[in-house]
This record gives C-alpha cells, structure tokens and sequence, in this order.
C-alpha cells in the first residue's frame, strides 16, 4: 500500500456519499425514496424495517438508507448512523399539529449524536401539495431550525407526490457535503 | 503496491490498470470504462438459476409425499461448474476497478439471492426432525451460487454487496436455521464460502429496527432466544480458520450493539473475548476476538462501550508480547484495537475547515454556485479544548501507537499512522503537539551529523521508523493536524525522505519511505491554504519535480507527480504548475528513459529547476547502485549540458572529476561515464553552426578559461590508478575509461595538453579489448577507434592487434581485437588495409581444432570485415585489390556455412547472421557511383546468385531469428538497392512482393511463402539443403509447418514437365535432394533430417509417384552408406523408416523396385538383431507394420498376383505373428535363431 493506492480508495470513496432519511411516521420518507428512484409510489404501506437504495447524481453514488419512522422503531434509528454524510429529515407539512413537537424533539436529539456529527442536515417539507400545509419557513420555525449550530442545514418545501422541489433538496445535500474536503477514516 | 524491499524490484507498467487509466485525475471515461460482460453474465446467471428451482421443486415434491421417497438434490453438471468458473473469471477481470460493477450489481446479487431465500423459507417451515439433514442436502446444489456471491465479495467487498441482500423481518429464522444446521460440520473446507455469505446475511438482518425478542418464534415453546443462538453462532464461528472469522465479527457486532441486547450482552461478551485474548494462545482464535473487539468498538455506540474499556485496554499491552512479534495479523488487530478504545474515551469532533481547503471535485467547482447555501454556519468548535478531559489511559494508547510506527511489518505501520491521525483528531491541542514532536523524534533517532559537519547522515536510521513517522505525518497533515508553525521543523525531514535511499550490499531501500513522503507532500496540499504553504513551495517543488522524473522506481515516480500535481490543483503555487504536470503526467512519467531524457530536460529548461535537476542527476542518480540508472544519468547530463554550459562546466563538471578516483566503484563508474558525454556535449553545442549558419564559437577547449577543466581531466587519464583498473569491478571502471577516451576523443580534445594523455589513453584502450565483458569490449573498441581519428595508430599496436587475432591467443583478446579492427578509419585503414583483412578473414575461418574455435570472435572478424569496407568506401578499389576482396567473399561464404555448436548450441548462427548482414553492407557499398567501374569486379554475377541462395537457405532454416535476418535481408536486396540485378531475381521478386509484411520467424506465415521458391532453379540446391534441415527439425510447430507446406508443395508437381515449359518436376525435385544427400553425405546434421524428409516424401507417395527405378536405386545405396556402422540411435531409426518406405513400394514398377524392396527387407531383418534394444524394438514394429499394409494391399486389389509379392500370405501372416510375439529386449545371443526364422518366411 503507497500513495497510489491511497488515492485510488480515496477517488472511488470520495465519489461515495452515504444518506439517511429519517422522519416521523408518515412524513413520505420511502414515497421520496421511490419518487428519486423513478418507481412506482402509487402503493406504499409503513416501512416495516428499512430500504437501501444506490443511485448516481451528479457523478456521485448515493447510498440512501431509509427507516421506518414508527414510534417503536425510532429508538433503533442509531443503528443506521455509521459513516453518514447527509441527514435528511423528511416533515409531514400538514401534520397534526401536535405531532411537530414531536418532530422538533426527534430532530434535535438526532443532532446530538456524535455519530452524525458533520453531516450535512437537509429538511424535507414535504406534501406542500395539500392543502393546509405550513410553509417551509413556518415550519422552520416550529422545528426551531435556527437553533441549530452544529451541522450545515436547509429546508425544503417540496412534494414527494408531484415531485416539486426533490431534485432542489437532493442538490443542495450533494452539494454541500462535495464541498467538504473528505478525509478516509 | 509493493513496499520495503520488493518494491526495489523494476516494476511492471501499471498502465490501463487504474480505474479509467489515471488514477489521481478525475477521468472516468477510459475505453474499458464500464461492465463489457454485464449481458453476458446475466445470461449465464439465467442458464443456472433454474437450478435452483429445479430443487425447489423436488424439495416439495418430497415434502408433499405422504409416503417418505428417497429423493436426490439436483447435482451440478461439469458443464454448469464451467459455467461457474466462468462467472468468476469475468468476475476477476474487475478486480482493480470493481466500481465498474456497480450499476450491475443489484441484477447480480437480488435474483440469486430470491431464489435461495425461497428455498431456505421452504426448509424451514417444514417441520419434523429431519429438517437439519434436509439443508444440508440442499447445500449441495446451494454451494456454487454461494460461492458466485462470495465472490462477488471479493472483488467489490462485502459492505457494497451487502446491501443488496434481502432483509425482511420474515428471513431472520430461515436464514439462522439453515446456519445453525450446517453448524456441526463447520470446518468442512467445501463450504466455507456458504458459511460466509450466510454469516454476512445474517449480520444484515441483524439491523432490523425491531425487538428481536419480538421476532423470536421460538420463545413462547421456551427454546433458546434467538439473540442467543445468534451469539452461539458467531462465537463458533470466530475460530474459525478461513474467512467466516470476518463474517462472525461483523455479525457478533450487529446483534451486540443493538438497542435491545447491548444492555444484556455487550458486556459480558466483550469481557470474554478479552480474557480470551489474554488466555489464549492459539492464534486463530486470537485472530477472532481481537477483529470481533475491533468491529464491536468501531461499530458500537460510545457512551455504550465507555464502560467496557477497562477490560479491553490490558489487550492493548499484549502487542510486546512475543507471541505478538512474531504475528504481523495479531499485531496490526492489536493496533487497531488500541486506537479503537482511544477514539472511545474521546468525543468525536468535526473540523471546521474541511469546508475551507478546496471541493470535492472540479465539476462542483465550476458547475457554479448551488441555488442554496446552508442557512448557517458551523460554530467552531476547536477552541473548546479546556472542556476535554482526557483520561490517563490515553498516554498509553498514544505511546502503544506511536511506537507501532516503527513496526517492522507495513501493515502494522500504516495501522499506526491511521490510528494517531484518528485520535489526534479528538485531542486537545497541547497533547496533539507533543504527539508531533514525538513523531519528530523518531525522525530525528539514529540521525548522525553529515560528513564534514554539514546535513545528515541517515545511514544508521531505521527505514521502518522512516516510513512510519512519515505515514504518520501525513495523516496528520491530511487532518489538519500537522499546524501550521510546525510546518518549518518538519519539511526539511519530509525533504529528506523524498529522496531516501539506503545502500545495502549491492542495492539500496527506501522506496516505501520516498512513497511516503510524497503522501505526505499530497496531503499539505489539501490541508493548507496557500499563504501557510508558500514559504515551503520552492523546496517542495524541486524535490517533487526530481523524484517524479528521476526516481528508479515507477511508482514513486507517479506517487511524486500525484503530489505534485494535487498541490499545482490546490495550491496554485508551485512555479510553471501547469507545463509541468503536463510534460509530467501519471503516464509520461511511467517510462523511466524517457522521464529522465526528455521530460526532466525539457523541465530543467525553467531555470527555477534547472540546479536542481542537474544536481540531482550528478549527485544522487549518477552514483545510484543500478548501473543503468548510472548510464541513463550520463545521459541525460548530456542533453542537460546545452540549456546551461556555465553550470555544468563550472559547477558539475569540477566535482565529477574529482569522484572519478572514488573508492566506490558505482561513484567511479558514474562520473567517468557523465564526464564523457558531458565534455562531447559541451564540444557540439560550442561549434554546433549558429542561426546564421556560421560556426560558432570555438572549440571550448581552447579558451583561456577552461584550461585547468582540460589539465585536470587530461590527468584523470594519464594518472588512473592501475588498481582500479584491474581489480574488483575492473571491467566497470574499463568501460567507464574507454567511454570517457572515446567521448574525449570525438570533442576533439588537444593534443597540446601532452603525449601522457594520449599515451595512457592508447593503453587503457587497448588493455580493454582484452576483457571478459563484451559491452566493455565494444566500449574500448568505440574508443580505440576515435583514439585513431584523434591520434593515429601506431604501427606496432596495429601489428599487436593483427597478430592477437591468431587462434592461439586468449579468445577474450581476439573478439576484442576483431572488434577494434573494424572501428579504425582513415590514414591506418588506407594503409593497413590489405593487412588488416588478411587477419581478419583468418580469423572468421573455422579452426580444426575445437578448442581453438570462438564463435565469437568469428562473428566479430566478419562485423569487422564489413566495416572496413564501409570505412574505405570510395577508396575501396587504391585500397583493396579485387583478388583481395574476393578473400572477404570467400570469407563471408564460409562464414554462412558456420554450424559449429557448442554448450550453449548453434553458435554458428551469430556468425551467419554477421555474414547476411555483412553482405547487404557491401552491396549497398559498392553501389556507391564512385565504384561503377570496378562494381563487376568486386561482386561478380555468380557471386551474386551463391550469396542470394545462401540468404534464401537460411530464410528456411530452423531458428525463427535466421529466418528473420535472412528474409528481411532478401527484401531489401530484392527492393531497396538501386541497381542491384543478379539472376533469378525477377522471379523472387514475383514471390516476394515489394511490401510483403510477413513475420519470418513465424514458421505458419514463412514456409508457405518460401516453399514455392524451390521452383527457382538457381537457388533450389540451397534452399533445399536448409528446407531438410527444418523437416527434420525438433520442435512441433517448426516440424509441422514446414513438412505440411513442403508437402502440399510436392503434391502439386507434375510427374513430367510438358515439352513446352520449364517447369519443375518431381525428377527435377529428386534430383536436387539427391545432389543435397551427396553433398551433406554423412554429416548428421543435415543427412539426418534428408532421411527424415525421405521418410516423409514416402509417406506422402511422392516418391512411389516417381517410379523411377533408377532413382531408387541411388537412394537406397546412398541410405544404406549413410546409416552404414552408424551408432547413432536417433539416425539408425530414421534409416529404418526409410528403408520401410522402400518395402512399401509397389512391385509393379518392375524387378528393378522388387529386387530393391527385396534388399530393403533383408536390410531390416538384419537390423533385428541389432545390438541396440531400442533399435530391435523399433525395427520390429515398423516391420511388421510395412509388412500387415502390404497384405492388407493385396486384399484390396483382387487381381494382384499372390506371386508378385514378396512375402506370401501365410509367410506374412506367421512373420507378423513373431514379430509381435517376441520380447525383443531378450539378449541379441537369444534372439538369433528367430531372425534366422525370421529371415526364411520374410525372404524366402
């Protein structure tokens, strides 16, 4: 093993980025999944477990890890947190509003874990297509996003159903995390 | 890539073998730059999945019987094994750019995958106590696609294939019994590979966000939980010897670190492994623990592992322990487990400025700004540093560490590195600087003050520690650890390592220290920004720029262009960046020649890098223990010469002198070498014609200024130490001498500087021709002959040199005096030349004696003699008379008939091919218009036509390289030289098109395409004499080829010629191999492959064709002398298939052929017994059967009379009976009476 090596790894690493989506319970974090993914969303039940999807962006290979967000499962959410580059949280944007404390609580106890530390933190605010949903900014509000210090983040209003905004979203995490000079650990 | 000492081995060209051509440059677009098989491999996956159905289907089949019936898992047919391996193949074809799978994989992975899940989800519901046996049978028909997965594994690793394993909540159990019911035969080497995808799989399915209490079955009917049978699994599964190990660790982390059992069952089961670790000492087990710890603590949650520490940190120390020295694995796993439980105390924290220093890549660069920026930015966490609280433990993880650097084993090194840069990262500022001095001191151990007091003197230094602290510095630097006031005390080490080599013996270490450095060059580039690099950009540069272009090693050379261009990239600093990276590129830089001769001169053209390179050339190149890297210095110091002859004159060429009385014999060797083509170089660009076509300048050796580099340099000569000269690496020092003379000699160098220097310099000259080395002796006689055009030749040296030419002298001298003899040029030639050519056309010829013979020197005397004519030229006819030139034909055309062998076989072939291409010289010689009168005279018609035939007989000859000079030799002759006629040459050309592209040495395209000229009438004799040569040859494909043309050839001749035409006929044929037999008559050489080819023209029924009685019976009498007393095994049994040939001749063609087949017979009886068993054995067998096709004959033809034939039907038949019968290895005394009966029912 030499410089050349280390390069190689490095080249293949570095065009690698590892995403996780999380979000409560029927936000539309699998419907975002399939809608990137160009699949069918016309059926899609509870994520019982998890999804793993690769797919190229931008000259980048995404590996997109997706949870289920049912109350029961989210303790085991920190399984799925080695090596993640970009977190993104997916929002109901016509929740019950007593669910966005919730939300904010799920969040922010994410940002603390060290093992997400330095990751890039994009806000999903999805189903901007029903009526009654918050605007991104008010729900920046509600989740308390300013607070935030400790990662790089945006939100988002978009809408898995009609695609709007995905690919905005998508694009800034990719960008944002290729900005960083990325060191093989 | 190599390290240590391996990779001072020259090593292969690594191009086209990084993903998409250039590893460092985002390129991705290489022609090989995507999955060629990918149809290819789904089609054969389509062919053998099926496979599985099949046993779906009989697996249900059998569950559904009411009545138990045996049944058969389906086996794996040899053609789907092919199938298999081929799968692998493919496989392995992407092994160095597995990525290229990746849009494939998921149609690679998720079939097999499905299938397989169907049939374990199918075991496992069936219930009944045979189940286990069940799975094992399945396993059978399982193994080959465990194995394809397995496989994929090991060319794109099992995190990347992992995820396309299904993992739904339903597979758990399934997947975990059919583990569990192999489990017993776990050592069983046939399905390793199942256990390990199966232990991967299983690992997956660990992380469902489920309780697994919840998923257990098995709970309520009070089994063992599932968590446990998990755990048993995996521990079982940790000794194990081949990979599953690696499938185990991951597995034990999965389920360990789980919301739900880490609270029961990480720490217990940490505890355990770490007694185990510290009981045991078998090392497989060892092995297991220690990778399952590492897993644990890389994969598990901090907070959750902090407790444990306590048991794991006593591991930690174990890596002193002898066990450990003598394990580079346990050591490395031990490195990691410490670095692991440090990276635990410590919190992880992010650096700031990974957003500062440069994207990612280009494309994101220049694809201008996203629509969105992060809405803030991070909050600097770094100068929170008072809040760390580092337990005391950390000193010892960070000295464990640190000493690890000094490892003797490179894993363990890079272990180490990787380690201090991760945890450094997560340590207060103060302890993270001591870290750095401390690597700094491992530098700075061993390190002794430098000759004279100045620089350093690393000889005594560890190169482990070297490349250790180096890796180390770089994964700091890449961090952003290495700060940057530290930057000052560290580079002039890094500087150093750059160029680090350590002379042992007859080579030299340091590759892996130099790779090293230049790691650590790439990684300032990323870490800093431009303003903190700057102050070191100059240094750095130079250095980077000579160990990318003039390193030995390839791999340094392209890890020193990946540095140097990451920082052009990065940087932007480096002066003339751009040009450089390039002239300089990833490939440029792979051939060393051309690194140092073009691109490293062109680059010394800026003069920020001019010194540098010229100096690094002198300095470190030129005494480099590869004495071709010495000679590619020369060199290039050379073409390095014009850019600046100031520099080179004043400042290199001074200190060179000096070196050359080194007592190192590379230091001597080298300098000797530069000064030479440094002075010559410095001559041509004096007097080298200006833009306006004038001389310009004068000869630098005249002016006022150089006159002590012309007294100090004449010295060098006059006074070398004899010493030198003739003890150990003599030869070296000679060729060194005798380059310089001669280099001296062609700048022209005074006379006025004395008669010493050209005294001294005719000696060592002509000491040297008498040397074991040829180069060296080619080298004194280059020099011998410009000496003689600066300084003519005395007469008693020329005498010298004719006289040692004799066979009585030392063979040594006489190749070298042969060669020096052919350098001499102008007055000396003139003169001498009649008696220059004498001795040399004695010496080509071949000594009866021979122990006197020496191919070599023959070969020599005939270069020679060929470059004294091209030497005289226009004076060849005031110089040589024509009686004296037809000496040197004559000479040449022996030459060509030099088959002399000796140990190292048909060294008669160098002189052959000397003679060929000798001949070509003197006919583009005499075509020379000066020459047209005398041009008859010198090179009459007939000779003409006997060298051609010569030159067309060795173009069929048997050696590949023969064929190739000869032939390319005729094209010329026939093509190239104006003028040139001689007969026949119209129909050569007809057969040997002007532009025939054929590759003569191989035997498929060159017989086809000579054969046929056996029609030329003038050249048949010869070529046919080499054409046997070949028939009767020894290799395969030589045999093969040239019998099946010749005899598609002699097929197509016609019995008679027409009245009309000249044509060739098969007499004709005939006729020549006859002249060829009398000619090469009992010279086994040839005569043995003429019986061979006799043989096969017997075969072929070209000669039953003939039915010329009269040609039989010379033949038969020819073969009967050939083989007459012979007691060569090999020749004896071709004679006897010769002779069996004429016993299969029909008795039609008259008495005469009956009477001839008659003594052919009594011929082979005779040979029965033969005092030579195998001979006996081989005459019986070919005997009995020529006579069985004979009888065989007459059934087949009703109307033949029983009479006509030589042996009657019963005779025959009780012949061939004891033919076969008889043990024909039985003494000859017992054998007689049998050849007596024998005699009887075969003759009559």
């Amino acid at each position: 093993m030499g410089l050349l090596t280390v390069l190689k790894k490095l080249k293949q690493k570095e065009k690698e980025i590892r995403l996780l989506i999380l979000g409560l319970d029927n936000a539309g974090k699998t419907t975002i999944l399939k809608r990137i993914n160009g699949e069918d969303i016309s059926s899609i039940s509870p994520t019982l477990g998890f999804n793993i999807k690769t797919l190229a962006y931008n000259g980048y290979k995404l590996n997109i890890w997706d949870v289920g967000g049912q109350k029961s499962i989210r303790s085991y959410w920190r399984n799925y947190f080695e090596q993640t580059d970009g977190l993104v949280w997916v929002v109901d944007s016509a929740d019950r509003p007593d669910r966005f404390a919730d939300c904010k609580l799920e969040l922010h106890g994410l940002l603390t874990e060290e093992r997400l530390s330095g990751a890039s933190l994009l806000i999903f605010a999805n189903k901007q297509d029903l009526p009654g949903a918050l605007s991104s900014e008010e729900i920046a509000e509600l989740l308390d996003l300013k607070t935030i210090q400790t990662h790089h983040w945006q939100i988002v209003g978009c809408s898995a159903v009609t695609g709007e905004n995905l690919l905005k979203g998508m694009d800034w995490v990719v960008t944002d995390i290729s900005k960083r000079i990325y060191m093989l650990d | 890539m190599l390290t240590g000492k391996a990779s001072e081995l020259p090593m292969a060209d690594e191009r086209g073998k990084l993903p998409g051509g250039d590893s460092y440059v985002d390129d991705d677009c290489g022609p090989s730059s995507f999955f060629v098989q990918a149809d290819e491999m789904n089609e054969l996956l389509g062919r053998l999945l099926p496979k599985i159905e099949l046993l779906h289907a009989r697996l249900k089949e059998y569950l559904c019987a009411n009545t138990p019936t045996p049944w058969t898992p389906p086996q794996i047919t040899n053609e789907e094994d092919r199938e298999f391996d081929k799968s692998r193949q493919i496989l392995d074809i992407y092994q160095e750019q597995p990525h290229l799978l990746d849009p494939h994989l998921e149609r690679l992975v998720q079939p097999t995958m499905q299938h397989l899940r169907e049939v374990m989800a199918t075991l496992y519901e069936n219930e009944g106590d045979g189940r286990g046996a069940l799975v094992e049978q399945c396993m059978v028909t399982f193994r080959p696609f465990m194995g394809f997965l397995y496989h994929l594994t090991k060319v794109r690793g099992h995190k990347t294939i992992i995820k396309f394993f299904p993992h739904e909540v339903a597979d758990m159990e399934p997947v975990l019994f059919c583990l569990e019911s192999i489990t017993h035969k776990a050592n069983d080497p046939e399905f390793w590979e199942g256990r390990y995808v199966l232990l991967l799989w299983l690992s997956l399915l660990s992380m469902i966000p489920f309780d697994l209490q919840t998923v257990d079955s098995g709970t309520e009917t009070g089994g063992t939980p599932l968590v446990e049978r998990i755990l048993n699994l995996g521990k079982t599964y940790l000794y194990a010897v081949s990979k599953e190990y690696e499938g185990a660790a991951l597995l034990l982390m999965r389920v360990i670190t789980r919301k739900d059992t880490a609270g029961t069952y990480l720490s217990d089961f940490v505890t355990w492994a770490a007694a185990e670790v510290h009981a045991s000492r078998d090392v497989f087990k060892q092995r297991g623990m220690l990778l399952a710890l590492c897993t644990i603590y890389k994969g598990g949650r901090r907070e959750l592992l902090l407790p444990t520490l306590d048991h794991v940190l006593p591991c930690c120390n174990l890596v002193e322990e002898p066990f450990a020295q003598n394990n580079a694995l346990l050591r490395k796993l031990l490195i990691k487990l410490t670095q692991r439980a440090g990276l635990t105390f410590m919190k992880p924290r992010a650096a700031k400025w990974r957003y500062d220093r440069g994207n990612r890549s280009l494309e994101s660069n220049l694809g201008g700004t996203s629509a969105l920026a992060p809405v803030n930015d991070i909050c600097d966490t770094e100068d929170d540093d008072d809040d760390i609280d580092v337990p005391e433990s950390m000193d010892t993880i960070v000295g464990i560490l640190l000493n690890g650097l000094r490892d003797k084993d490179t894993i363990v090194r890079w272990s180490s590195a990787k380690g201090i840069g991760r945890i450094m990262n997560r340590l207060p500022h103060d302890l993270g600087q001591d870290i750095v001095q401390s690597i700094i001191s491992l530098l700075e151990e061993d390190v002794l003050p430098g000759p004279g007091g100045q620089g350093y003197d690393l000889s005594q230094v560890s190169d482990s520690t070297w490349h250790g602290s180096c890796l180390a510095l770089a994964e700091l630097a890449r961090r952003g650890l290495l700060l940057p006031l530290r930057l000052e005390e560290v580079v002039p080490w890094i500087l150093l390592a750059l160029k680090f080599d350590q002379r042992r013996g007859a080579h030299s270490i340091g590759a892996h220290v130099r790779d090293a450095a230049c790691y650590v060059c790439w990684s300032f580039a990323r870490a800093y920004a431009a303003e903190i690099i700057q102050p070191f950009v100059d240094a750095l540069a130079k250095a980077l720029v000579v160990v990318s272009l003039c390193d030995r090693e390839v791999n340094i050379r392209r890890a020193a262009s990946a540095a140097f261009q990451e920082n052009v990239g990065r940087q932007g600093l480096f002066p003339h960046g751009i040009d450089i990276v390039t002239a300089a590129d990833y490939f440029a830089v792979g051939n060393r020649t051309s690194s140092f001769l073009e691109i490293a001169v062109s680059i010394a053209r800026f003069p920020e890098y001019h010194s540098h390179i010229c100096d690094h050339v002198a300095n470190v190149s030129l005494v480099h223990w590869d004495p071709n890297v010495r000679e590619l210095a020369a060199s290039t110091l050379a073409k390095l010469t014009p850019i600046n002859t100031t520099y080179m004159s004043q400042t290199v060429l001074p200190a060179l002198i000096t070196r050359t009385t080194s007592d190192e014999l590379a230091v001597r060797h080298g300098s000797l070498l530069a000064i030479g083509e440094i002075c010559l170089a410095w001559y041509a660009a004096a007097i080298r014609p200006s833009d306006t076509g004038k001389l310009n300048g004068t000869v630098p050796w005249r002016a006022q200024e150089n006159s002590g580099i012309v007294t100090s340099l004449s010295a060098v000569i006059a006074t070398y130490p004899a010493r030198y000269l003739d003890g150990f690496g003599g030869e070296l020092t000679r060729f060194g001498c005798c380059k310089l003379i001669a280099r001296l000699a062609e700048a022209q160098w005074p006379e006025s500087v004395g008669s010493e220097f050209i005294k001294s310099s005719w000696k060592i000259a002509i000491t040297s021709l008498a040397a074991r080395e040829e180069s060296v002796q080619v080298a004194a006689a280059a020099a011998v002959g410009s000496l003689n055009s600066l300084h003519h030749m005395d007469d008693s040296t020329l005498r010298l040199l004719i006289g040692g030419l004799s066979p009585e002298k030392d063979k040594h001298r006489r190749r070298g005096y042969a060669l020096a003899l052919g350098d001499l040029m102008g007055f000396v030639l003139s003169t001498n030349a009649t008696a220059i050519i004498k001795g040399l056309t004695a010496a080509v010829a071949v000594h009866p004696d021979k122990a006197l013979n020496d191919a070599e020197s023959r070969r020599n005397a005939v270069q020679s003699l060929s470059m004294v004519c091209t030497h005289l030229d226009s004076q060849l006819p005031m110089a040589i008379s024509p009686d004296m030139f037809e000496t040197i034909r004559e000479a040449l055309f022996n030459g060509l008939q030099d088959y002399s062998t000796d140990s190292r076989g048909d060294v008669g072939s160098w002189v052959r091919q000397a003679c060929m291409r000798a001949f070509q010289s003197i006919v583009m010689l005499l075509t020379n218009p000066a020459l047209d009168e005398v041009r008859t005279a010198y090179l009459p018609e007939q000779a003409k036509v006997t060298f051609i035939g010569e030159l067309c007989k060795q173009s069929v000859e048997k050696i590949d390289r023969m064929r190739e000079v000869a032939g390319q030799t005729l094209l010329f002759l026939l093509w190239e030289v104006p003028g040139f006629e001689f007969e026949g040459m119209a129909l050569l050309r007809e057969r040997l098109p002007r532009n025939a592209e054929m590759s003569w040495s191989s035997a498929a395209e060159s017989y086809p395409t000579m054969i046929p000229l056996l029609t030329i009438p003038q050249f048949r004799i010869q070529m046919l004499s080499g054409l046997v040569v070949s028939i009767g040859g020894l290799s395969e494909s030589l045999v093969r080829h040239s019998s099946t043309s010749f005899v598609q050839f002699v097929n197509n001749l016609p019995d008679m010629s027409s009245p009309s035409s000249s044509d060739m006929t098969l007499g004709d044929l005939f006729d020549a191999l006859l002249q060829v037999f009398r000619q090469y008559h009992r010279q086994d050489r040839v005569s043995m492959c003429i019986l061979e080819t006799l043989d096969l023209l017997f075969g072929c029924g070209a000669i039953a064709r003939c039915g010329d009685a009269a040609l039989y019976e010379t033949l038969f009498t020819l073969v009967k002398q050939e083989v007459f007393k012979s007691k060569d095994v090999k020749k004896l049994l071709a004679g006897i298939k010769v002779f069996c040939g004429f016993v299969s001749l029909s008795a039609e063609n008259g008495p005469a052929v009956a009477a001839i087949r008659q003594r052919a017979l009594s011929q082979l009886v005779m040979y029965l017994a033969h005092p030579y068993p195998k001979v006996r054995r081989a005459v019986a067998e070919q005997l009995y059967l020529a006579l069985a096709s004979n009888t065989e004959d007459q059934f087949g033809d009703d109307d033949m009379e029983a009479d006509d034939d030589v042996v009657g039907d019963d005779e025959a038949a009780s012949a061939e009976d004891i033919l076969l019968s008889t043990d024909w290895d039985l003494p000859v005394s017992q054998l007689k009476d049998t050849r007596d009966r024998l005699k009887i029912l075969v003759l009559g």
